[in-house]
């Protein structure tokens, strides 16, 4: 979310819009008012008719009411839009004078005061949106008069059955948030279950409490929807200025609006860069769900409304999986870029987790979640202080969420995280959140756990994992806390060539980005972990840059 | 048989009615969402507002499809009425040059 790309004018010109057919309802209100029949009609077809009149008008003026409540609503926003753009200005000024790059900072770090007004305000907005919708979905019935009168002549009078219209009511309420999701959802019935769940998809599918399977279906709607909005804002955004101006309201709208803006076109370009960004990874979330290999998969979060996607997704039913398996991905990780590539290890990691647990006879079910679901720095946020690799605000940020995630996982579950790179800090940071309900730790490549001492994280030290390749220079940094392989008590897992125990030859992983490729030593000990059967471990000391 | 009924009368509801299905039916909300989206692009109240607008268009669209049924009842029960009463008449006449 990008508030400096955000303007007041178009607001207006949608809240113009509800203005002129509120205007055109009331003609037609007050025509079926007057029409009330003639005097001299009588019987159970004038009676009907009436009836009809009278839930078509109840039909005009409820609309109205909705359309009234949401001009309100967007004027409003507009005013407060208007000060925060001015705000804006005010900043940019202050900043530029400052001799600081704009253009070049992302506005939740030039703008955090802005960006939390913003995040208000989209909420305010939103929330009458969505009361609108729920407004309207009684409306979406008409009034019947179909056939009532069209019976033979020698029927009349016209015998009438009682139709009026079915006011529609939803069948469940969505849990609050100060109560307990689970609570809420045990209370449902199988159908207002299924209904809760298409009635309410960005509840249920961002609660991390609830099942798989309500999470992935609800989380299949959004993905739908999102596609379908990014597609017409991508559109938009293409759209040339002179366009616009006839789209909207003509001389003085938005036309001017979107070329000289507060960033001139940048704001405009980097809102389109945003939402070509999302759209291709709602495009590629989608060829990951719909794989015909045999596996199944679940989409457990899925959120398009921040700069960029966060989308998690299992490999197996996380429901009916004994081991559960969540991979945090590290640095330049993107889901339009990498979400197919971390699936497939996922997948693989699935398959020889499974392998290893037979060597302990254990045929339990196994579910690996990639998890891309926080703001993973990117290379063009290096000196961007809310979002830089060398900074921990984007792994503290993750590792609230992580751990929410993680508290969702049945605690009867055998619950392994896996962190690669900067994700084991964000990792790390969520272990040390408490109440996560993490069996074993393990990190590959770390440049840290974001604590001094694995006694921080709190949880047994043997159960942390360190994995690190001999030339994988991320892996000795120790820049967010001690370096986890100079950690005397944690378990130090093998990454070079070594005979595994299911009597295979495992390779060694090289570099910082290998630790998870098949047939390598480090796979094997990721999937060992993750089944609870034997693991090699390192041989010898760690490597020292 | 005497049928209490003035078809002019009901042809007047019949025209308020489609008076009323041409008001709505030339009412346009599915453009709402789009200058909100532009507004504010990449929030929460963007994806709101489209699918805001699809559901105001549809009850617009409902509205005026019940209207446009409500004014097609009606002149069905003009015709309805306006036929019986030949009807009626008709047997009247047959009635009594059979007597």
């Amino acid at each position: 979310m990008d508030p400096t790309t955000w303007r007041p004018e178009p607001l207006l010109s949608a809240a113009a819009l509800l203005a002129a057919a509120q205007v055109r309802l009331a003609d037609a209100s007050s025509a079926m008012a007057t029409a009330s029949g003639p005097r001299t009609w009588s019987g159970p077809a004038a009676e009907q008719a009436r009836s009809c009149s009278v839930a078509i008008t109840g039909g005009l003026d409820g609309l109205t009411d909705v359309l009234h409540r949401l001009e309100s609503a967007l004027t409003r926003g507009a005013d407060q839009l208007n000060g925060l753009t001015a705000t804006i200005r005010v900043e940019e000024l202050a900043l530029a004078a400052g001799g600081t790059d704009v253009l070049g900072t992302h506005p939740e770090t030039a703008f955090p005061a802005v960006t939390r007004l913003a995040e208000e305000l989209d909420s305010q907005l939103a929330t009458a949106l969505a009361a609108a919708i729920m407004d309207l979905a009684p409306m979406s019935r008409p009034p019947v008069a179909r056939s009532l009168f069209a019976v033979a002549p020698a029927a009349l009078p016209i015998p009438i059955s009682a139709a009026t219209p079915a006011a529609l009511s939803f069948s469940v309420s969505p849990p609050t948030p100060a109560g307990d999701p689970s609570a809420w959802w045990n209370g449902l019935t199988a159908p207002q279950r299924e209904s809760a769940v298409t009635e309410w998809p960005e509840i249920i599918g961002s609660t991390a409490a609830l099942p798989g399977w309500a999470r992935d279906r609800a989380n299949r709607l959004l993905l739908d929807r999102a596609e379908s909005d990014l597609t017409a804002e991508v559109v938009a955004l293409e759209r040339t200025p002179r366009t616009w101006h006839d789209l909207l309201d003509g001389p003085g709208g938005l036309a001017g609006e979107v070329t000289i803006g507060t960033f001139g076109g940048g704001s405009k370009r980097v809102a389109y860069q945003q939402a070509v960004g999302k759209l291709t990874a709602v495009k590629q979330t989608r060829q990951v769900l719909d794989q015909h290999d045999g596996r199944q998969r679940q989409l457990l979060i899925f959120d398009v409304s921040g700069r960029g996607a966060r989308v998690a997704v299992s490999v197996g039913d996380v429901d009916r999986a004994d081991h559960v398996a969540v991979v945090v991905p590290g640095f330049a990780t993107t889901v339009q870029r990498d979400l197919a590539g971390s699936d497939r290890l996922s997948a693989e990691l699935a398959d020889e987790a499974r392998d290893a647990a037979t060597l302990v006879g254990d045929r339990r079910e196994v579910a690996v979640v990639s998890w891309l679901a926080y703001d993973i720095p990117q290379a063009s946020d290096t000196l961007n202080s809310g979002h830089s690799v060398v900074l921990r605000q984007s792994a503290e940020a993750g590792a609230r969420s992580l751990a929410d995630f993680l508290r969702g996982v049945r605690p009867e579950r055998h619950l392994t995280l896996v962190g690669h790179s900067y994700g084991s800090t964000t990792a790390g940071l969520a272990a040390a959140d408490g109440g996560t309900n993490v069996d074993d730790l393990v990190v590959l490549g770390s440049p840290g756990l974001g604590v001094e001492q694995a006694t921080a994280l709190g949880m047994p030290v043997k159960r942390i994992h360190v994995l690190e390749a001999d030339d994988d220079p991320v892996a000795d940094l120790g820049w967010f806390g001690r370096d986890p392989s100079a950690m005397p008590e944690v378990d130090r897992l093998a990454t070079e060539a070594a005979q595994l125990p299911d009597g295979s030859a495992g390779s060694a992983a090289s570099g910082h980005s290998r630790y998870l490729a098949s047939r390598t030593t480090s796979q094997w000990n990721v999937a060992a972990v993750v089944a609870g059967a034997p693991v090699v471990r390192a041989g010898r000391p760690a490597p020292s840059w | 048989m005497r049928i209490e009924v003035e078809e002019s009368s009901i042809a007047q509801f019949v025209a308020s009615a489609d008076a009323a299905a041409h008001a709505v039916a030339t009412i346009e909300l599915h453009a709402v969402g789009t200058p909100v989206m532009l507004a504010m692009p990449g929030s929460r109240t963007a994806g709101q507002a489209m699918r805001a607008a699809d559901a105001l268009a549809e009850a617009v669209r409902v509205l005026a499809a019940g209207l446009a049924e409500q004014a097609e009842a009606l002149r069905t029960a003009v015709s309805c009425y306006a036929d019986t009463e030949d009807q009626v008449l008709a047997q009247g006449r047959c009635a009594a040059g059979a007597a």
